[in-house]
């Protein structure tokens, strides 16, 4: 994050006049299909789905290919067994399914003769203290970029003493998602109040900024943390398939976690 | 390998036992109008003409010979010829003041050394460079700089379009040792590497052993990059400077007491950030953007036989954002020297060295942290060179370095961010050598030499160890000094020079060297928040065997050199990451990281071509390096990043005038082998690149070419002269000249970085974006000297 503002200020004040970007034609090899499984449970009741697509070519402008027909079951430490229907083309749900703080859930999956199967903990459930949204503190400034007002949301929210937590943070705007993954671990905040700021987010007076916080396992953070690198920073040393929770030939990831939102209405004269 | 001990400890002891009645002839070598010392001046002998050595680092030459009287011949290409009888009864001295010869220097010279250098000189894999093959070769902003223009010979390649890191015979840019009289400098570039920390105008001589390290160098695989800083004009004051569009620089040096002492005083800083006040914006009228470059020397001759000297190098890039955000980094080096001579033949030379690396990052926006990283050493080195006689020269010593790894830190003022301690890393390096170069017949040069390392983790500390999958196995306390892990390790280094005629030569090196330091990066290019990580109870050094030999030939009375070097190297123990590891505030950082082998192998060739209106060189490699390990692509061989197959350059520079000087380089290699996606998957609706192996793509081929012109304003003026009523050419004492150059003169646009993304204009495709930096940098600078 911190090298990416750099190159961006340097960027932007030295080499501008003679950097350029555009799109090129790059040869890329075409593995074979790969399952990938995408699974989510909340806290909140029926907000979860299981996911089982393969992946594609990737200049293929299909949709992804869906697993259909898999049987999906998901059961707690209470020895409850939850199972999960296809709604639609390769996605699971269980409408009453409802996950609990402290417990660990356990996804089984069976498709074409083979098993897929993970586990995911829960942990407190953390909640959304406050939302701010202010100007811009790096980058462009309101009014700078495409003649759109550009602010900085940022999420306050209370982490728990002696525990290790790790967060993901979503955030929509009238409704509509906005892309990217941001997640964050309380390795420097232990305890204390985490302000964690969405940069550059395009603003309108009058809009409703909703922001989703989900309190995840470590192994999701992993997952996750790697996804900010990939597709947000758009770097990473090494870069790579992250590290799957899946037991079973497919990449992806199960996380149950805990789930709060908060909106906040964007008034300019604030 | 114990018997290469035995072999090499019986040839030394061989070489010992030869003694006879003989005297000695020593003494320094200097330029005749600054006193600069002069390194590597051949002097040769007329009534023997087999017998021949060269200066040392500090211009000193000792030689041994029977009783008799002999004609000396002093020979330095670019300086006149110096011929002395010398009737030896009793140990002489004779220090030697060369002037510089008008007539060639008005050719250019491409380097300051004999002619026939690349013939009968020793070294094997050996590249140098003086300040004035830097000065025409165009560079990006018109910035010279010698770590640029060492990239354009064969073996050495840069790191990136632009960058001033550079890689050595397939090795890692973390596997060069960079050192600047005497001291490590841990981070070499300047604004994401674009720039090197080496202000040409305080240096004198640069030299880059491509993995044939004498035993005097140590603890770096791929190379050894040694440079000296001018020791400063001992005759006269000088102001010499240059102004350019990017920065400006100034030098002082003078005598502190004449011919005895003198000191250089040079500073460079750049002022992009100045442009930025101009701006209409507030915050970024508080920007700042800038580095400098302080260089300071002085040196001083107490008497025939001690000589003191004192240099410094401070350097800092200065970012800010308003007062929201602020990062500055860089090197501190300090050495205290002093050289002795204990009689004609024992040369010493001890020296006191610290050296520092630091970053700190500030930020005061919704939290108010500082976040800072150290490396610093104190180094004390003994190095003895001892000329027994005309057929032997032996160097030994002992280097003892003591490492504090600080590998990060948080501070908050306003405790709303836990304060954070990365805990610090002891550990003490400690060297010993002992070599000898041997003339073993008329034709025949043998160097050969042991370098011992002994590297101790110390505590205090709480140690961790992992196993390979990066779990935890045990935690162990250790107190202050108290030794962790101790690693012994002993390196061969052996290497002969045969003369087949006057034209031509063969030269081979067989070389051990191992690495107890490792750089670890938290992006693909270098940024000043890459850390260091010394050997532990989990990493272990890094070793190295690189054999080597080459074909070395001229041609047109030594007008024209060519060299031909094949090599292989095998590396065990090198370090990568495990897929996805983060390693920036990472504690448990050695969990990490994987361990494995690598291997280089190529050719090299070089075709230079040093007199004459024009001058330059052409160089090509053809070469591999490749990586394996365990855990990455089914343990099977995969591209380096650094993999790059072809790599050719072109210099050339051709004297229009004596004032015009118009130049060009081109260059051309394979792009670096990359990780590209072979697929893509959907996570949240968003697109996700699928991987299926290591490096297994390549960017596109990366070609440029630069083209500059000097011209040197004139440097006389006619005058009126009262005695003879003429006119008279009278020489001034101000000296300028303008530089213009233009860089990627035919904007090619080569990839800095490609990302795979979703299209913005087509909402559900895939496309590559490539980014390019430079396309077409023109530039401008003004120097003068008086």
């Amino acid at each position: 994050m911190k090298t990416k503002f750099y190159i961006y200020i340097l960027l932007i004040s030295a080499f501008a006049f003679s950097s350029c970007e555009k799109v090129i034609d790059v040869n890329l090899n075409d593995a074979d299909p790969r399952v990938v499984i995408e699974g989510k449970l909340t806290t909140e009741e029926g907000n979860n789905y299981i996911s089982i697509s393969k992946t594609s070519n990737f200049y293929s402008d299909e949709l992804p290919v869906s697993i259909t027909g898999a049987e999906v079951e998901v059961s707690d430490l209470d020895g409850n067994v939850f199972i999960f229907d296809e709604v639609y083309s390769g996605i699971y749900r269980n409408n009453t399914f409802t996950a609990k703080s402290y417990n660990k859930y356990k996804l089984h999956i069976s498709s074409d003769n083979k098993t897929y199967e993970s586990t995911s903990e829960t942990f407190y459930p953390v909640k959304i203290d406050s939302i701010a949204i202010e100007e811009n503190n790096f980058g462009p400034k309101g009014g700078n970029k495409d003649d759109e007002l550009h602010y900085k949301v940022t999420c306050y929210f209370t982490d728990k003493l002696n525990e290790d937590n790790f967060y993901r943070l979503r955030i929509f705007i009238n409704g509509e998602f906005v892309s990217g993954f941001f997640c964050i671990n309380d390795n420097f905040f232990d305890g204390k109040t985490i302000p964690y700021a969405f940069g550059n987010i395009s603003l309108e007076d009058g809009d409703v900024v909703m922001v989703e916080l989900l309190g995840i396992d470590e192994a999701n953070y992993d997952y996750f943390y790697m996804l900010q690198q990939l597709v947000n920073d758009g770097e990473n040393i090494t870069p790579g398939n992250p590290p799957s929770n899946i037991i079973g030939d497919a990449i992806g990831v199960f996380g149950a976690s805990s789930l709060d939102r908060m909106n906040k209405v964007f008034n300019i004269e604030e | 390998m114990n018997k290469i001990h035995i072999i090499l400890l019986s040839i030394l002891l061989a070489a010992v036992s030869i003694q006879a009645q003989v005297y000695t002839v020593s003494g320094s070598i200097n330029d005749a109008s600054d006193g600069e010392d002069l390194i590597g001046v051949n002097i040769a002998i007329k009534e023997s003409p087999t017998t021949g050595i060269s200066t040392n680092t500090f211009g000193f030459y000792s030689l041994s010979l029977k009783k008799g009287e002999y004609t000396f011949i002093f020979s330095y290409l670019g300086y006149k010829t110096i011929t002395k009888k010398i009737f030896l009864d009793r140990d002489i001295k004779a220090n030697i003041h060369l002037e510089k010869d008008s007539q060639t220097l008005l050719e250019v010279v491409v380097s300051a050394k004999r002619s026939d250098e690349n013939i009968v000189s020793t070294d094997v894999g050996v590249s140098s460079l003086s300040v004035s093959d830097v000065e025409t070769v165009p560079v990006l902003f018109g910035e010279k700089d010698i770590m640029k223009t060492i990239q354009l010979l064969p073996g050495v390649k840069p790191a990136g379009d632009g960058n001033a890191g550079f890689y050595v015979r397939g090795g890692a840019a973390d596997q060069n040792l960079i050192i600047l009289d005497g001291a490590p400098v841990y981070n070499a570039s300047h604004l994401m590497g674009f720039f090197s920390v080496f202000n040409s105008s305080a240096i004198k001589d640069v030299k880059l052993y491509k993995g044939n390290m004498p035993a005097e160098y140590g603890g770096r695989l791929a190379s050894v990059m040694d440079i000296k800083m001018k020791d400063g004009n001992n005759k006269e004051f000088g102001v010499d400077g240059g102004l350019g569009i990017i920065s400006s620089k100034l030098t002082l040096q003078g005598p502190i007491v004449k011919d005895k002492g003198s000191f250089i005083v040079s500073g460079r800083r750049t002022y992009a950030d100045l442009f930025l006040k101009l701006s209409s914006n507030e915050k970024q009228q508080n920007t700042k953007l800038y580095f400098y470059d302080l260089n300071l020397k002085a040196n001083y001759k107490i008497n025939e036989n001690n000589r003191i000297f004192l240099s410094g190098y401070f350097g800092r890039d200065v970012l800010g954002y308003s007062d929201l955000f602020g990062f500055d980094w860089g090197n501190t080096t300090a050495t205290i020297r002093w050289n002795h001579l204990f009689n004609p033949k024992l040369f010493s030379n001890t020296s006191f060295i610290y050296s520092d690396y630091n970053y700190k990052i500030s930020v005061n926006s919704d939290v108010d942290v500082d976040i800072s990283s150290r490396i610093h050493d104190w180094n004390f080195k003994q190095e003895f060179d001892y000329f027994l006689n005309e057929f032997n020269t032996f160097k030994f010593g002992v280097n003892v370095i003591h490492h504090t790894f600080m590998p990060g830190e948080i501070d908050s003022s306003d405790d709303k961010v836990n304060d954070f301690l990365l805990e610090h890393k002891y550990s003490l390096e400690s060297s010993a050598y002992l070599s000898n170069t041997q003339k073993i017949f008329n034709n025949l040069t043998l160097s050969y030499g042991l370098r011992f390392t002994n590297f101790t983790q110390l505590g205090p500390g709480t140690i961790t160890t992992w196993d390979e999958k990066g779990n935890p196995t045990s935690v162990d306390v250790y107190d202050k000094w108290e030794p962790v892990v101790s690693y012994n390790r002993l390196a061969p280094r052996f290497a002969f020079t045969y003369i087949i005629d006057e034209k031509q030569s063969v030269k081979g090196a067989y070389v051990r060297s191992y690495q107890f330091l490792h750089m670890i990066s938290n992006s693909t290019t270098a940024t000043p928040t890459d850390i260091w990580l010394p050997t532990s109870n989990n990493i272990k050094p890094s070793e190295s065997d690189q054999y080597s030999i080459g074909y070395f030939r001229n041609f047109n009375e030594n007008k024209w050199e060519f060299s031909s070097e094949v090599y292989y190297k095998y590396v065990k123990n090198v370090i990568d990451y495990r897929t996805g590891a983060s390693t920036s505030f990472n504690a448990n950082i050695e969990s990490e990281l994987l361990y494995g082998d690598a291997r280089a192998y190529g050719i090299e060739f070089l075709l230079k071509k040093r007199t004459g209106k024009l001058t330059g060189w052409v160089s090509y490699t053809l070469s591999r390096s490749e990586k394996l390990f365990d855990e990455i692509n089914n343990n099977t061989w995969f591209s380096a990043k650094q993999d790059r197959i072809h790599d050719f350059s072109i210099v050339a520079s051709y004297h229009l005038s004596p004032r015009l000087v118009v130049s060009g380089t081109w260059v051309y290699y394979t792009g670096n082998a990359v990780t590209f996606p072979s697929g893509k998957y959907k996570v949240e609706g968003q697109m996700i690149p699928y991987y299926t192996e290591r490096n297994g793509y390549r960017m596109p081929d990366y070609h440029r070419m630069d083209i500059g012109v000097t011209l040197d304003n004139k440097n006389y003026k006619y005058e009126f002269n009262s005695k003879t009523g003429e006119k008279e050419k009278v020489k001034r004492r101000f000296k300028s000249s303008w530089n213009f150059s233009l860089y990627n003169v035919y904007g090619r646009e080569n990839a800095y970085t490609i990302t795979f993304q979703e299209s913005e204009t087509n909402p559900g495709t895939t496309e590559a974006m490539q980014l390019a930096l430079f396309k077409f940098v023109p530039s401008i600078s003004y120097n003068f000297s008086f």
